[in-house]
């Protein structure tokens, strides 16, 4: 796992609000050579969380991201691209685990691979579980456009609700 | 400039939607307003059948046609046509009309050339190619013959009026076209990707030549991240990562993503086997749940899969037969058990995996994205066109029909975002999302596609026309399966 992709992730069991950034407990990291591309990062740099991307880069041993990054030249500088480049795409989690910030519950990296999947108590499984449901109905159906949903042998099976905007 | 488009004659319904995808990457539309639909002109030569390989195309030049031939899939060549006719006179008549000034600079004495002969519904030996080849000699070739490398290309191409012999209805006359090729596609890709090399393959990897084309319609490339939900072994990761594009994968099994068949026959394996970039990241995660952090938006540049249909493997989303249904609540995994259990996981129906990618997409694709994804449709007797899942966010722009057996066939549908997220459809996404979950075996029920290919077929809707079978009477038109 990249800590590209770890800045992408959260934890979503039932209940935790902010469950980003998922700390890393590392235990193998190893560090693989990517092909360096300008357009890529700077795409990305918009998209990014930076703070997170900085501690993450620290837990995995890599002290050279620039905390500040307000001061949006630094994407002109070269130094800076492969700094960025090395940490967002080079340094890999081969081994260890992803904590979740709120409930402390583990998600395990095997071989680069993160499994997000939640056990059958974690997740929202049925709709009693959920709180906020109820209230945010829409109240009158004139609020609601239709547009379809259909099965494959072309018959429309359900409409997907839209709310018109007002 | 028209040049003349000389398509492969395989997957029809994919032909031209790949061309006006790989111009929209080559730039041609980039001054368009980008509300309006962009799509290229297109002309048919007399007489011929939409079905036909050759078609005539407008392309703004000589690169950019050169840069489309190139990469498709589909596209035989592009050629500038220097004279057609429906005989060998008339042919000699249209060359001698072309203008000089488009002809002499590949004429010119210091450049090698090469005549080829290419024919259409019919068979021709190498001594009546000859015999054409040597009656173009009222054309001034100045240059040397040169066959393996030559500067210049040049084709003449013959249709026949060979009755209905290959699948398409006859053409009234024959046609020949005598051209310059533009640039042409590179089919060696196909050998070099074809699955009965690959190492690691699953039931349902994604032929080579349809994950390039899938690729294509996704306009992958340099610098673009591209995301398969339903990732697999990789086999449509694999074209994309071919054209340079950055790739990401998520797959609910983990036994697939994380430990294939062993240390070099993985996922991670088959991009190494071709000396692709590996992807940026695998991982373990439900399609129903994704694990995204909230703020996250707008992130991938494209979408590409083959989502499960429930005919050859079906979708598993999390959760028990049983705690779908409501019979049980959520089980409480004991402590000491947790690091290795594995979530059970419940029928995912085809319906409900659709709503979720289109929402999925909705949120994670940059504006001006695309979805690219196979849908598969029921094939009724009836020709009325089949409808397709729609969303606020998102523009059908092409779909293109692959007829798999009797029943069914699926369709590669082709979706630009052309509309934000917004609070709104989230908001009627999660209620969805809710019912969904709350209706679990309804939904089963009605988006089952298996029983639907695999069931007897039914003796009564056939019996009431004087035993005559109603699928008999349809024409026997096989356009589409070839």
């Amino acid at each position: 796992m990249r800590l590209l992709t770890h800045n992408m992730l959260s934890s979503t069991i039932k209940g935790v609000t902010n469950g980003f950034p998922l700390k890393i407990e590392p235990q193998k990291i190893i560090e693989r050579p990517v092909e360096f591309n300008p357009i890529f990062l700077k795409n990305m740099f918009a998209k990014l969380e930076w703070k997170p991307l900085v501690e993450a880069s620290k837990t995995m041993g890599y002290f050279e991201l620039p905390e500040d990054v307000s001061d949006l030249s630094v994407l002109e500088s070269d130094e800076f691209l492969h700094k960025f480049h090395h940490a967002l795409l080079e340094i890999h989690l081969e081994e260890g685990v992803l904590v979740c910030p709120e409930t402390g519950r583990k998600f395990p990296v095997q071989k680069g691979i993160p499994n997000m999947m939640l056990h059958e108590d974690e997740n929202n499984l049925r709709l009693q579980d959920d709180v906020h449901g109820a209230s945010s109905f829409p109240k009158a159906l004139d609020d609601i456009k239709y547009s379809k949903l259909c099965n494959p042998s072309g018959t429309v099976v359900h409409f997907y609700m839209s709310i018109a905007s007002p | 400039m028209w040049y003349l488009c000389v398509f492969y004659h395989r997957l029809l319904d994919y032909r031209k939607p790949e061309v006006e995808s790989l111009a929209e990457l080559f730039g041609v539309f980039d001054d368009y307003p980008t509300d309006q639909q962009h799509s290229l002109e297109w002309k048919l030569p007399q007489y011929h059948h939409p079905d036909s390989p050759f078609h005539f195309v407008n392309l703004p030049s000589e690169d950019i046609a050169r840069s489309i031939a190139n990469r498709s899939i589909l596209v035989k060549g592009l050629y500038e046509l220097w004279g057609e006719g429906n005989s060998y006179e008339e042919l000699e008549e249209s060359i001698k009309g072309y203008p000089e000034e488009r002809k002499l600079p590949y004429l010119n004495s210091d450049s090698t050339f090469r005549i080829s002969m290419d024919t259409f519904g019919k068979v021709m030996s190498f001594t009546e190619q000859n015999e054409r080849i040597r009656g173009l000699s009222y054309i001034p070739f100045k240059g040397r013959v040169n066959l393996k490398n030559p500067e210049h290309n040049f084709w003449i191409m013959e249709t026949d009026d060979y009755g209905s012999n290959n699948g398409l209805p006859p053409v009234v006359k024959k046609r020949i076209f005598f051209g310059r090729e533009v640039g042409a596609a590179d089919r060696k890709l196909l050998p070099t990707y074809e699955l009965k090399s690959r190492n690691y393959l699953g039931p349902t990897a994604m032929d080579a030549e349809v994950a390039f084309l899938m690729a294509n319609q996704a306009k992958a490339t340099h610098g673009k991240l591209v995301y398969d939900p339903f990732v697999g072994t990789g086999s449509i990761l694999i074209a994309a990562a071919h054209y340079g594009a950055m790739t990401m994968g998520a797959d609910i099994d983990i036994r697939v993503v994380r430990d294939g068949r062993g240390p070099d026959c993985n996922v991670w394996s088959n991009f190494k086997q071709y000396g692709l970039p590996m992807p940026i990241s695998l991982l373990r995660a439900d399609n129903n749940l994704p694990p995204w952090r909230p703020g996250l938006f707008e992130m991938f540049d494209a979408i590409i899969c083959d989502p499960p249909y429930g005919v050859r493997a079906g979708g598993r989303k999390s959760g028990g037969r049983k705690l779908l249904k409501g019979i049980v609540g959520p089980y409480i995994v004991p402590e000491e058990k947790r690091t290795n259990h594995i979530p059970s996981t419940g029928a995912y129906s085809l319906v409900e995996c659709v709503h979720d990618l289109l929402d999925l997409a909705a949120k994670m694709l940059v504006m001006d994205g695309r979805l690219v994804y196979f849908y598969p449709v029921v094939r009724e007797d009836d020709s009325s066109s089949p409808s397709f899942p729609e969303h606020p966010c998102f523009k059908l722009i092409a779909s293109c029909e692959q007829i798999l057996s009797f029943r069914y066939s699926r369709v590669l549908l082709t979706m630009v975002k052309i509309k934000p997220y917004t609070e709104d459809i989230a908001e009627s996404a999660r209620l969805k999302h809710m019912d969904f979950k709350e209706n679990h075996l309804k939904w089963l029920e009605e988006g089952n596609l298996h029983s639907a290919v695999f069931s007897p077929a039914d003796s009564n809707s056939s019996a009431g026309d004087d035993g005559k079978c109603g699928k008999e009477l349809k024409p026997k038109y096989r356009g589409k399966y070839v």
